[in-house]
């Protein structure tokens, strides 16, 4: 095997798969997606000049792999009615939810669907932030943004999520009070 | 009832919660099908050129003939393309061909353009030049225009993150403004083609005053363009370059005809102003689009640079990312005269630097000439470089800066 492959693998693999399964929330796609990233990995690795580190670069491009892909999964006509701005646009799916996530107690699983509701931009922070623990600086560099937006664009996704929280808690009280009614 | 407050940390903690997902492949597996991946990918790196070169040859076969009849192979198509039916068009090219064959007798008459030119040419010689009349030039000059009306549009690059001048040239037609011929041709646009991001026509409805320069843009109410940080400012820099090439004073916004965009950073904008930053100064570099582009795009980057020798310094640095490439090579190395008074730049290449007549080199000289442009310079004298002509520029006389960057033409 390659050794460049060998120590990526070895160091990164299983956060950047779990970062793409995050991104499309689908395992397959996933698999896919990882395998392109190690594809542009290994054409420009010669490129890479250590200027930011090894990790948030190639955060960096996953993030451009999982973008082309919903990209990708777009049809033209979609495209062009959201010609301004895709990237607010959120990412919708219909992918059964794995196992890993089943198992959990409720509020996770809650979360898990709340993250459909965040844009693009949202769910890279959240990713990057909260289950990579990557620093407000480290995710800058990875999305080639400012702090400043980063910091802006995780307090905006927090709000959603906590709205949307909020809302299927509402929802589901009621569901539950009609059921004691109508004992 | 359960509490339905949440707070930022709740949250926080239950997406730290999130259980870990792991891809259960072999190493092995996964290295394999990479392997394929990569090995597939350089064949068709291979075949593709070669195919292009073919039909290239092919198309050269095809179109010289016509350049004996035509000055400017790039105008008449375009023109031909709007006046005659392709059945017509075809019918003359096989004229041409068999023209061609019988050589010296019949074509001595079409040839009179270059013979003019090159009295002692043979035939032979004529094809020859007309190959090297390929140009390769990348802008629109003052030369190629020819009483038609340049369009420049600001279309973002496939990644939106900054944006591409493209510009093409369209016949006038009677009774329409260019302002008109912009919105018309809008939709003519090919930018997957050119490798760029599909923006255009934009979804809004734009109406132009003529007599006091303001465009209104409304855009539909059913639209959510609360948008991005980053898009908002491609939007900015596209109306801002789209405010410079009509020449327009205001744009008013308005969604459903009710003033005012809500924009997701600014808040609700009536009004758009441009920023002073996007005006002027600006050094230009290479960019390649992942897609077989040949040409390179010679792009502007949004940044107002104070002096043009700063721009220069940072032409031969590149934008940082893999992008935006240097479009000054390290062994071109020159020295900058200036002459604000004549808005006249000189540029005298050091010694040891050689300078040749190729592609790249004339690629750099455009970067160069439009630069000057952005800081105001009408003309740009090259010293020093030991030969008499780069591509269609002659070093002998000052070099006039283009129109406009990036010249493209549209499909039917």
């Amino acid at each position: 095997m390659d050794s460049v492959f060998d120590e990526l693998y070895r160091k990164y693999h299983h956060d950047v798969f779990q970062f793409l399964f995050y991104m499309v929330k689908n395992k397959e796609l996933a698999e896919d997606l990882v395998q392109e990233v190690y594809i542009r990995v290994l054409k420009s690795y010669e490129r890479f000049e250590g200027k930011s580190s090894e990790k948030t670069w190639l955060f960096s491009i996953a993030r451009n792999v999982a973008i082309d892909s919903f990209r990708k999964q777009k049809g033209w006509k979609q495209r062009i009615l959201e010609k301004f701005d895709w990237t607010t646009q959120q990412v919708k799916d219909e992918y059964p939810v794995p196992e890993e996530i089943a198992i959990q107690k409720e509020e996770i699983q809650l979360i898990y669907q709340c993250l459909d509701h965040c844009t693009v931009d949202q769910r890279l922070v959240i990713v990057m932030r909260y289950l990579h623990e990557l620093t407000i600086t480290e995710t800058a560099e990875a999305l080639n943004w400012t702090e400043s937006k980063v910091k802006t664009t995780q307090h905006r996704a927090l709000k959603i999520l906590k709205g949307h929280m909020e809302d299927k808690r509402r929802k589901e009280g009621m569901d539950i009070e009609e059921v004691r009614v109508e004992r | 009832m359960r509490k339905s407050e949440w707070s930022d940390e709740q949250i926080e903690e239950l997406l730290g919660q999130l259980p870990k997902i792991i891809d259960e492949r072999d190493p092995q597996e996964v290295y394999q099908n990479i392997s394929i991946k990569l090995n597939r990918r350089k064949h068709k790196v291979w075949i593709m050129p070669t195919a292009a070169t073919a039909a290239a040859l092919l198309l050269l076969v095809i179109l010289v003939p016509r350049l004996f009849n035509f000055q400017n192979t790039e105008e008449k198509s375009m023109e031909s393309a709007d006046k005659s039916s392709p059945s017509a068009e075809i019918a003359m090219e096989k004229k041409n061909i068999t023209k061609d064959k019988e050589q010296n007798s019949t074509n001595e008459e079409s040839a009179v353009p270059f013979a003019a030119k090159e009295s002692n040419d043979t035939n032979k010689n004529i094809g020859m030049r007309s190959i090297e009349f390929e140009d390769q030039s990348t802008a629109v000059y003052e030369e190629d225009i020819g009483g038609r009306e340049v369009l420049t549009y600001a279309i973002p690059d496939d990644n939106v993150e900054f944006i591409v001048p493209v510009s093409i040239i369209v016949s006038k037609e009677e009774n329409k403004t260019k302002f008109k011929l912009f919105e018309d041709y809008m939709e003519r646009l090919t930018e997957n083609d050119w490798g760029l991001y599909d923006y255009y026509p934009l979804m809004a409805e734009l109406k132009y005053e003529e007599e006091n320069r303001i465009l209104n843009l409304d855009v539909p109410a059913n639209q959510s363009y609360s948008l991005s940080g980053s898009a908002e400012n491609i939007l900015s820099q596209v109306l801002t370059s789209t405010m410079k090439s009509l020449d327009i004073k205001e744009i008013n916004l308005s969604t459903d005809g009710n003033p005012g965009i809500n924009f997701g950073y600014n808040g609700e904008i009536k009004k758009f102003v441009p920023d002073d930053d996007q005006f002027g100064n600006h050094a230009y570099y290479f960019y390649y689009p992942s897609k077989a582009e040949i040409k390179p795009f010679i792009v502007p980057y949004n940044e107002k640079i104070s002096t043009i020798e700063e721009a220069f310094s940072s032409m031969r640095k590149g934008m940082g990312d893999e992008k935006l490439i240097p479009s000054i090579p390290e062994d071109i190395q020159f020295d900058t005269v200036k002459d604000p008074a004549e808005n006249k730049l000189t540029i005298r290449f050091k010694k040891g630097t050689t300078i040749n007549d190729d592609a790249s080199t004339l690629h750099t000289i455009e970067a160069i000439l439009l630069t000057a442009k952005e800081f105001n310079y009408d003309e740009v004298k090259l010293e020093n470089a030991q030969i008499d002509k780069i591509g269609r520029f002659d070093l002998e006389h000052e070099i006039k800066v283009p129109v406009a960057a990036n010249k493209r033409m549209i499909g039917q």
